[in-house]
């Protein structure tokens, strides 16, 4: 039993790339006080928008290691720091490529942004440079969706 | 895949298992000593049991007890293992000796071999003191950074543990109340002193997250599992012939899943370390910062170490004497039933006084001060006679004693010499008997109904200002004025009477209808109802179940009753800082907390967690409680509502916006 988690974690955090969704391991029955969990992943990809001077991706973001993760309304888990979306701006380039209130995002072009402050999140967000960003998303409501797809 | 590999690996483990037991059992037989063989066999059936639980169980303390019993029976039959080991070879060693030699060595004559007597070895009262760095507190934010430790002492052959206990920052000395007796410990014993320690992490509220469940199983788990796996399949240390092998052939067990307890600190004691008083040691530290299990001790441990040989406690000879003092008539020998033991010679008029208990007719102080010869022989009797010299005050008195017969003479100086060995060995310990309290039946680990006054049922944090200890005092006045008030009748039936005046809540009357026929549980209901301020005070209400109430309804009412009748184990639960105690009262209003009495009394967020885990739960509530309560600081009011926030309208979330651009404190939200 010991040996089939460690190699199932182990293979879990290789985090293997599947075209939809990443199966990050499963429910095994008491190895200490918890079991693994599902997490779904979603990649969108947004073309930023020229407003004038600026490259807006049209949706805010809340959340950071700097911040007070007790405060976020999206977390499930009030100790998670990470980068939350907190609004989508209507008609905007994010809300087209399917971005949603509540999602995580866990990278952004490649970059991690599990363990990052709010402004260096901004900032991996706002390259001025970049015309396309690609996020790593994850999202209850995802999950959800795919469990009951699978029943 | 993954599974083959595994049961594989199992199967390798238990031939080499079968092959350890097949050769400790030959040895054994060739010894013919089939008592550490069953000794063997005993602990690897407790080993088996151990890993079961270990296995099964799914509460924490329960698999750090388990793990401890594990580590415990692995280190007794390692040693059991060696003392087979020692034994054959001592066999092998003298056969070769007598081989060489050709002729049978005798004894050597007494005096050489003489050995000393054993005697029993108690150690009791141990105190590790503990230096928590300021660094710790800040490191920690609110969470408690608890190690489950215990010790392990070894004299020889004899394994003893301690019982278990939790160590975070809070306390500043480990404290075994344990008194360990060794008892058949020779004079020039080792008494080896082991402490070890087991990180354990403080319980997650419902829900935690992959990574951390990664971090915690990679590091609890698969270093130690990997490295017990990997010590199977490596083929060197799998020969049985070699000695250093044997010892480590016997492999502590199938790799259970479970908690696992590396040394910390260990030291050892001896003679010169025994004292009848506590004393302070060095302990060596093994083990840094970076360690998991690693708890910041001083570096030393105070103890009672006392030894009590067997010279001092047990009659080493005894039999019909004839004394007469120098100095007296030649004549006046008198006849007397001595008994040596400890530093005495009691002399008593006949055998029956002893047995009685009588005082002694006198007694004859031997010490090392004594100076004992065999004289010439009295011309008046055929036997030798014994003198004994002693130093009272300035004055030296000697006594002459004479037995019935040679033998008996000889026996007697055999006894007075075996004496002096004994005394020149044990040293210290035979200037005075040093006392041993022998360890008390063990007291159940529930302390159910705890008698007694006021004080015994508050508990109070030091870090509580008085504000919160006359809080909790004038909540406990409430609470007996009212018991008084009830006189001799159960106090549930008569405050049903009484009806008191307390505020019946929505949740409390969807629960328990409060109609006539509801009679046992409305005012076990009521009981609690006008209290919310004692119940939101967790656990240090459960832990004093003393209320009378307590015995009788709570009896009938399981599910309700239960989590308040149990009281907290092991660990004293961990009363809510004065802030925390504020933002429950005012957050929660009364009902919340009788929802189930387990509800912890913050944090809603949590789900309603099962009656039977309650004590842990109310435990890991409170610990949260309080860090919440600690991160939270000024927050709190706001962050024990359900959630902190509904489903903002627009306007008021642009208003929140620039309030949050204002307030640093709050939770930045940028847009991109």
């Amino acid at each position: 039993m010991v040996c089939a988690v460690i190699l199932l974690l182990n293979f879990g955090y290789q985090t293997m790339e599947m075209p939809f969704c990443i199966l990050k391991g499963s429910s095994v029955h008491d190895v200490g006080d918890s079991a693994l969990h599902f997490t779904f992943y979603q990649r969108i990809e947004i073309c930023k928008l020229r407003q004038g001077e600026h490259l807006i991706l049209g949706f805010s973001i809340g959340g950071g290691i700097d911040q007070d993760p007790g405060q976020n309304p999206f977390s499930e888990d009030k100790s998670d720091k990470g980068i939350y979306v907190t609004r989508v701006t209507p008609g905007g380039p994010a809300e087209v490529a399917g971005l949603m209130m509540g999602d995580k995002v866990m990278q952004v072009n490649g970059w991690d942004m599990t363990m990052v402050t709010h402004d260096q999140a901004r900032k991996r967000l706002t390259k001025k440079n970049e015309d396309i960003v690609r996020l790593l998303v994850t999202r209850k409501s995802l999950e959800q969706a795919v469990r009951h797809s699978m029943m | 895949m993954p599974m083959d590999r595994y049961a594989d690996m199992e199967d390798k483990l238990r031939i080499l298992e079968d092959l350890n037991m097949m050769y400790i059992r030959q040895i054994a037989l060739s010894l013919q000593d089939s008592d550490i063989q069953k000794k063997i066999d005993h602990e690897i059936r407790m080993r088996d049991g151990a890993c079961k639980l270990l296995a099964a169980c799914s509460q924490r303390d329960q698999a750090l007890e388990a793990a401890k019993s594990l580590l415990t029976c692995n280190t007794r039959i390692m040693a059991y293992m060696s003392e087979l080991q020692r034994m054959k070879e001592a066999q092998v060693m003298q056969r070769v000796a007598r081989r060489s030699d050709g002729t049978r060595s005798s004894d050597a004559g007494p005096m050489d071999d003489r050995l000393p007597c054993k005697g029993k070895v108690a150690i009791s009262d141990l105190r590790i003191p503990l230096m928590w760095k300021d660094t710790e507190y800040f490191k920690n934010k609110g969470e408690l950074h608890r190690c489950a430790v215990f010790c392990l002492l070894q004299v020889g052959g004899e394994i003893h543990d301690t019982d278990m206990v939790m160590v975070d920052r809070t306390l500043t000395d480990i404290c075994f109340d344990n008194t360990i007796v060794f008892s058949e410990a020779s004079p020039g014993f080792e008494l080896r002193v082991e402490l070890y320690s087991c990180c354990s992490e403080e319980d997650y509220s419902a829900g935690s997250a992959p990574r951390k469940l990664a971090s915690k199983l990679s590091s609890s788990l698969g270093r130690s599992a990997g490295k017990k796996l990997r010590v199977a399949m490596d083929p060197g240390a799998c020969s049985p012939t070699s000695n250093a092998g044997a010892a480590t052939l016997l492999l502590p067990g199938p790799a259970v899943a479970g908690p696992k307890y590396h040394l910390l600190a260990h030291t050892s004691l001896s003679l010169s370390h025994v004292q009848d008083s506590f004393r302070t040691h060095d302990l060596s530290i093994s083990g840094n910062e970076e360690c998991s299990y690693w708890v910041p001790l001083y570096g030393s441990v105070c103890c009672r170490l006392a030894a009590q040989p067997h010279c001092m406690t047990q009659q080493m000879m005894s039999g019909c004497l004839k004394v007469k003092q120098l100095g007296g008539d030649p004549q006046s020998w008198t006849n007397v039933y001595g008994v040596l033991k400890g530093t005495n010679l009691f002399c008593y008029h006949r055998q029956e006084d002893m047995e009685a208990n009588v005082e002694p007719a006198f007694t004859i102080a031997i010490n090392k001060e004594t100076r004992i010869r065999a004289s010439e022989k009295d011309p008046h009797s055929k036997a030798q006679s014994i003198c004994i010299s002693n130093q009272y005050g300035g004055e030296e008195v000697t006594h002459t004693l004479s037995a019935d017969s040679r033998e008996e003479t000889h026996r007697w100086m055999e006894a007075f010499w075996q004496q002096f060995c004994d005394m020149s060995q044990w040293k210290q310990c035979c200037d005075d008997l040093m006392k041993i309290e022998l360890p008390s039946p063990r007291k159940p680990a529930l302390v159910t109904s705890k008698q007694g006054s006021l004080y015994h049922e508050i508990v109070i944090d030091t870090s509580d200002d008085i504000s919160t200890v006359t809080d909790i005092l004038t909540q406990r006045m409430q609470e007996l004025e009212l018991r008084s008030q009830l006189g001799t009748s159960p106090p549930w039936m008569s405050l049903f009477e009484e009806s008191p005046g307390g505020p019946p809540t929505p949740r409390l009357a969807r629960h328990i209808p409060r109609s006539p026929h509801r009679l046992p549980h409305s005012p076990l209901s009521s009981l609690r109802c006008p209290w919310p301020g004692l119940l939101s005070s967790d656990a240090s209400l459960t832990s004093d179940s003393d209320s009378p109430c307590s015995t009788s309804p709570c009896s009938r009412l399981r599910g309700w009753a239960e989590p308040l009748s149990l009281s907290s184990p092991r660990f004293r639960p961990r009363t809510l800082s004065l802030d925390a105690k504020l933002s429950t009262l005012r957050g929660r209003g009364y009902g919340g907390v009788l929802q189930c009495s387990c509800q912890p009394p913050s944090s809603s967020s949590l789900a309603p967690i099962p009656a039977e885990c309650v004590p842990q739960a109310t435990l890991s509530c409170s610990s949260s409680t309080s860090s919440n309560s600690s991160s939270e600081g000024s927050h709190s009011p706001s962050s024990l509502d359900g959630t902190p926030f509904s489903r903002p309208s627009s306007a008021r979330r642009s208003l929140r916006n620039l309030r949050a651009k204002l307030d640093p404190r709050n939770w930045l939200q940028s847009q991109v």
